[in-house]
């Protein structure tokens, strides 16, 4: 039983053998096989038929004269420059900009850096900052007498939640009636979630009732005694945003705006060109 | 005609040799361009669009044959026009029957010698096979339609097309297979010696 593969082998050497087109051996070959074979043969005959039939079918003649006008000539000649200089521009332009972008990305971004670094280099920097972890971890209960501890941190992923009673100022999560239902502010939970951060072991392990937090600070209703430090993130680039930004982009990013009009435009005259 | 000739005007900008050149190539590459675009609209398209390429790229043809080389350039035009019609659906100004079925253009069908009979049946077989070679794909259509419509050989179709020997040797058999099955469909069609299998099989 002949498989897919050496069917396709014996229809290419029967379609060869029919034009002549087998060396000697190869073609004594396939009359010997064809000389013991009907299948073969029926196969042979098929296809000698179709090629036959190709015959059949007349010549068509041209239905029009196909000379150039000079007008043919000219035209086409203004404008495949022009078409074929903006492709290669738009395709430059798309080039460097995917470039940029990339080379952007790396700069901005240290994971990204690093995971393009070699396997070796990339054990050892993670090696490197565990070791500063555990350092870090050591210092923090000396640290940790010296420094007002920090509750919240603004900004920081996975954060806030909670929400006090009817009356309390409460951020994130939805302020219900029953205190006892609120997020708990429980420290060796927390501790679980952000293992490096350090929270004082005293704090109450349940929210305080509507009357004790009234008049206390505005996070999450807790006072402002036992508030510490408010780190706060969201400040700085608040700042940082304002109407003087656009003239402080680097000239990179006024490159890539650049590439990117010229991309677009490139694009959109050769898509209407072409349409034309 | 002196071809060398012709086409040495040509580069020296003589359009007019260049037409010379034209008329007498344009059946040989309308006949390739209609068997393998399938329509007559679509073939005078691709063919105007292959001269004219060929008047500019003339100082690109290094010598051989010019047929060959004329042949590439329209079968490349070919496939930008088959994109080009992909991308955008064209409706062919063919007259048509009641029935909405085309009425083929009898200016290429006639034949003079053949009774009304011969010349429906001839018309219909010939619509019948050119149907099987536009269902195939492109690169088995060309290398079909360039050895066994053009009658080249190997060689020839393999520069044509741009492929090494051994590929056209198995396009053309596959090609050659699949216009065979393709046809059992139009069985009635089929002259009696060109019936590929017998009657008790079926």
């Amino acid at each position: 039983m002949m498989n897919k593969r050496q069917r396709a082998k014996q229809l290419e050497q029967l379609s060869a053998y029919l034009d002549g087109q087998l060396s000697e051996n190869e073609k004594r070959q396939v009359e010997s096989r064809l000389a013991r074979e009907p299948e073969l043969r029926e196969q042979y005959e098929s296809l000698r038929k179709t090629k036959l039939l190709f015959s059949r079918i007349p010549r068509v003649h041209a239905p029009r004269s196909f000379a150039l006008t000079p007008e043919m000539v000219t035209v086409r000649q203004k404008k495949q420059p022009f078409t074929t200089t903006l492709r290669w521009v738009t395709s430059v332009a798309a080039i460097l900009l995917v470039v940029m972008f990339g080379a952007e990305f790396l700069l901005a971004n240290p994971f990204a850096a690093r995971s393009a670094m070699p396997a070796e280099e990339m054990l050892e920097s993670v090696n490197m900052e565990m070791e500063d972890e555990t350092a870090l971890a050591d210092e923090a209960p000396a640290a940790k007498a010296a420094e007002p501890e920090p509750l919240i941190l603004w900004g920081a992923p996975g954060q806030g939640g909670g929400g006090g009673g009817a009356e309390a100022f409460g951020m994130g999560g939805a302020g219900g009636d029953v205190v006892e239902e609120s997020a708990p502010l429980d420290a060796t939970r927390d501790s679980e979630i952000y293992p490096t951060q350090s929270l004082p072991t005293d704090l109450p392990t349940q929210l305080q009732t509507d009357s004790e937090i009234e008049g206390g600070s505005p996070i999450l209703g807790i006072n402002p005694e036992q508030a510490g430090e408010i780190i706060s993130t969201s400040e700085e680039p608040m700042e940082e945003s304002g109407p003087g930004e656009l003239t402080a982009l680097s000239p990179l990013r006024w490159a890539e705006i650049g590439m990117a009009v010229i991309v677009i435009a490139g694009a959109l005259v050769l898509l209407i060109s072409r349409k034309a | 005609m002196d071809e060398q000739a012709l086409i040495q005007e040509a580069l020296d900008g003589n359009l007019d040799a260049f037409n010379g050149l034209v008329l007498h190539y344009q059946d040989i590459v309308y006949n390739v361009a209609y068997r393998v675009m399938g329509e007559p609209g679509a073939a005078s398209d691709a063919c105007q669009e292959a001269f004219i390429s060929a008047y500019q790229k003339l100082h690109q043809y290094r010598g051989g044959s010019f047929k060959s080389w004329l042949l590439r350039i329209v079968t490349n035009a070919c496939y930008d026009e088959l994109r080009r019609r992909q991308r955008r659906p064209i409706t062919p100004l063919l007259p048509e029957t009641d029935d909405g079925e085309i009425v083929e253009d009898p200016f290429w069908i006639e034949d003079d010698q053949a009774s009304p009979e011969k010349q429906t049946e001839q018309a219909e077989l010939e619509k019948a096979i050119q149907r099987c070679i536009s269902a195939l794909e492109e690169k088995f259509r060309t290398v079909l339609v360039l050895v066994d419509i053009e009658g080249l050989d190997y060689e020839a179709a393999s520069q044509i097309a741009k492929t090494p020997l051994g590929t056209v040797k198995s396009r053309l058999a596959r090609a050659r297979s699949r216009v065979q099955e393709c046809l059992q469909d139009f069985w009635e069609l089929l002259p009696d010696i060109f019936r590929l299998n017998d009657e008790e099989e079926r």
